[in-house]
């Protein structure tokens, strides 16, 4: 946890909400560690992408390599202009569940999900704050907010004016450089959905056997651990932002609660324990221990993709050590994931949609 | 004969008192667009304008909180105040000229917020509670709840919301475009047919490697070759360690793209709000490297494993020659 999290859960621990909530030191429960025999790990390949799947990334591709334009602060804003925000959802005066989305990508195009935010934010100015009062409409994720009124809160921090390539252009295939051909970038296109849907499946697959792990151990998972890694989490996603924005403790307090009250992130929480339970009595019972290489391994794959070379960690780990312990146990916990996956059968299905 | 609308004094006062002045208020107002709703909202903000800050922010909180108590009640009335609330608060803003525009918006936007915070909780907990909450508390809802979580935490649920953004933009494609994606949906389609329901260990099915094999080396050129070689080593062995890694590195890269896709009014998945976590920091200047690595790698372990540095790990189960490599690999 960094030392900005670290602040915002000192903070808030001297709230009456927080004390409410934490009795005493957090216990972990006893695991007997499972057995790894007969494991299936059943990889459930998508469906190939249809034809407007392909259509639609492809406008999307077309609005990715699109002319930007920086509005100036104080200038409206228009129609089809991409936006960062903060943005907050309020139902009947409280925060709604996933309410606050901070430096937040917005389109500003019709959507069906948002009654009435278009018009609402439309013609605001860059670098002001919108409150829009919308309908959730019938294509809203959250099928219980659906009809419900919501308070929108935003504040417009960059908006960009966007003029997309023209899709039946030379220029076009040019900038997007996927091929020479309408039908090779949709080629192009088809494969890298198949790779993402294929990689995905593989990782979902994996949760199964970690699932089934366990499962298999059966440990059980109070509310107070699930409270505090719930808390935990918060902190590294929303608290520290939250904080900086000068959202007072009582605010801090009620963004908290709405994680803590959610059944379903609750739930995942619950499951995310009950795996590293299981990992650790396994580690513990085979003898696993960290191997230097794996770890190497594991936290320069991972890095990679973000630009960060071995040096580069070595600095981050140097100039603060809870990021060095950090790295070093997410790596860990890799390497025994590793462990327990090795041990599956790999089978591969057609999901049927 | 229609009553005109009125901006809530308290709020009226609250656009009063972030507008730097009468004249910049004036000017915003006769270049909006909407100037009958504005010349209203200046008109009850001259009316109300405050005389004493605190009166106007009790009256402000209080105002809400009467509103909060009419819609717990059930009358018709409920939101008729959120409209006009939400356009006193765009002039609010409106208002603010750019030079002193960061604190004054800043200020405004709070006491919105703070004003917003009343209520009751029946609609929050009808919103959580489809996932289990109303249903009771039985072993049939647990179950409900488990299943929900373990939908709302796969990267299928992720992937399959993605793709229906695609299909929902669709019809702005291009005809020539649209023909094009027929063509090579067709085509890829009847590779899988062929295929369909085959269970096989690994390799030899039509995957995306061999598509790319299909559209010609030209093709297999241009796609980024780190993520062909990593599909290529998973779909070969996908347990093992080699392809655990090719998944960390393929499933990271998009989950950080679709947690700008996920939609403000729901909880998404645990890893992309770990994957979301990461990004912010990443764009944060003011981000030390160490809250960026931090992140990014819990990101990381959220999305390949579903399993999470968790507090587990933090409250003793370091073994004792994890310490001693980590105190050797960073030094």
């Amino acid at each position: 946890m960094s030392l900005e999290a670290d602040h915002v859960l000192r903070k808030l621990q001297q709230l009456p909400i927080t004390r409410a909530l934490k009795k005493g030191a957090v216990a972990l429960p006893e695991v007997r560690a499972p057995s790894l025999d007969g494991l299936v790990m059943t990889v459930s390949l998508p469906p190939p992408p249809g034809e407007d799947e392909l259509s639609g990334r492809f406008v999307e591709l077309l609005r990715e390599h699109a002319a930007r334009r920086e509005r100036a602060p104080g200038e409206a804003i228009a129609r089809g202009d991409e936006l960062r925000v903060d943005l907050l959802v309020y139902v009947d005066g409280r925060l709604a569940p996933g309410g606050v989305k901070l430096d937040y990508v917005l389109d500003l195009v019709d959507d069906p999900a948002f009654e009435g935010l278009l018009e609402q934010l439309e013609g605001a100015p860059v670098g002001g704050a919108v409150t829009a009062s919308v309908v959730l409409g019938p294509t809203h994720p959250n099928e219980a907010l659906r009809g419900a009124r919501a308070e929108l809160l935003i504040e417009v921090l960059h908006a960009y004016e966007v003029t997309p390539l023209d899709g039946g252009s030379e220029a076009a295939l040019k900038a997007l450089d996927r091929g020479a051909t309408l039908d090779e970038v949709m080629e192009s296109i088809a494969v890298e959905l198949m790779q993402l849907g294929e990689a995905g499946a593989r990782v979902d697959a994996e949760q199964d056997v970690l699932d089934e792990v366990a499962a298999r151990a059966g440990a059980e998972v109070s509310d107070a651990l699930v409270d505090e890694e719930l808390r935990r989490r918060w902190a590294v996603a929303e608290g520290t932002q939250l904080s900086a924005k000068g959202f007072d403790g009582e605010e801090q307090a009620e963004a908290l609660q709405s994680w803590l009250d959610d059944p379903v992130a609750r739930e995942a929480a619950r499951r995310v324990l009950r795996v590293s339970l299981a990992l650790k009595a396994i580690a513990e019972r085979d003898g696993v221990q960290p191997d230097a290489a794996q770890l190497e391994e594991i936290m320069l794959a991972a890095a990679a993709p973000l630009g960060l070379d071995a040096a580069a960690l070595k600095e981050a780990g140097k100039a603060d050590p809870s990021v060095a312990r950090a790295l070093a146990e997410a790596a860990w916990q890799q390497q025994l994931v590793g462990y327990v996956l090795e041990r599956a059968e790999v089978r591969e299905v057609q999901a049927a949609s | 004969m229609t009553v005109p609308p009125r901006i809530p004094p308290a709020l009226a006062r609250r656009i009063w008192d972030a507008a730097p002045s009468a004249q910049t208020v004036m000017r915003t107002a006769a270049r909006a667009a909407n100037v009958t709703t504005q010349a209203l909202a200046l008109r009850d903000a001259w009316a109300n304008r405050p005389r004493n800050l605190a009166e106007v922010r009790a009256q402000t909180r209080q105002n809400f909180r009467n509103a909060a108590t009419t819609a717990r009640q059930g009358s018709a009335d409920v939101f008729s105040r959120g409209p006009m609330a939400a356009r006193g608060a765009r002039i609010a803003s409106a208002g603010i000229t750019a030079g002193n525009l960061p604190q004054t918006a800043r200020q405004a936007f709070g006491d919105v917020r703070q004003a917003l915070r009343t209520g009751s909780r029946a609609d929050i907990d009808r919103a959580i509670g489809s996932s289990g909450r109303l249903l009771g508390d039985t072993a049939g809802t647990a179950l409900h709840v488990t299943q929900l979580a373990r939908d709302a935490n796969r990267y299928g649920q992720a992937y399959r919301a993605a793709r229906q953004a695609y299909v929902a933009r669709a019809p702005e494609a291009p005809a020539a475009a649209r023909s094009a994606a027929r063509r090579v949906a067709a085509d890829t389609m009847r590779l899988r047919v062929n295929d369909a329901g085959r269970i096989s260990p690994g390799a030899g099915r039509p995957t995306a490697v061999q598509m790319q094999q299909r559209a010609g080396e030209a093709a297999a050129r241009r796609a980024p070759a780190q993520l062909a070689q990593s599909t290529a080593q998973s779909a070969a062995n996908a347990a093992s360690r080699a392809g655990r890694q090719a998944a960390v590195r393929v499933a990271t890269g998009q989950v950080a793209r679709l947690a700008g896709r996920l939609t403000p009014g729901v909880n998404g998945a645990m890893f992309v709000a770990d994957a979301a976590a990461a990004y912010q920091a990443w764009r944060d200047p003011n981000a030390s490297t160490g809250r960026r690595v931090t992140a990014t790698i819990t990101a990381l372990g959220s999305a390949a494993a579903a399993s999470n540095i968790p507090v587990v790990s933090q409250v003793g189960a370091v073994v004792s020659t994890l310490s001693s490599w980590v105190g050797s690999w960073f030094s």
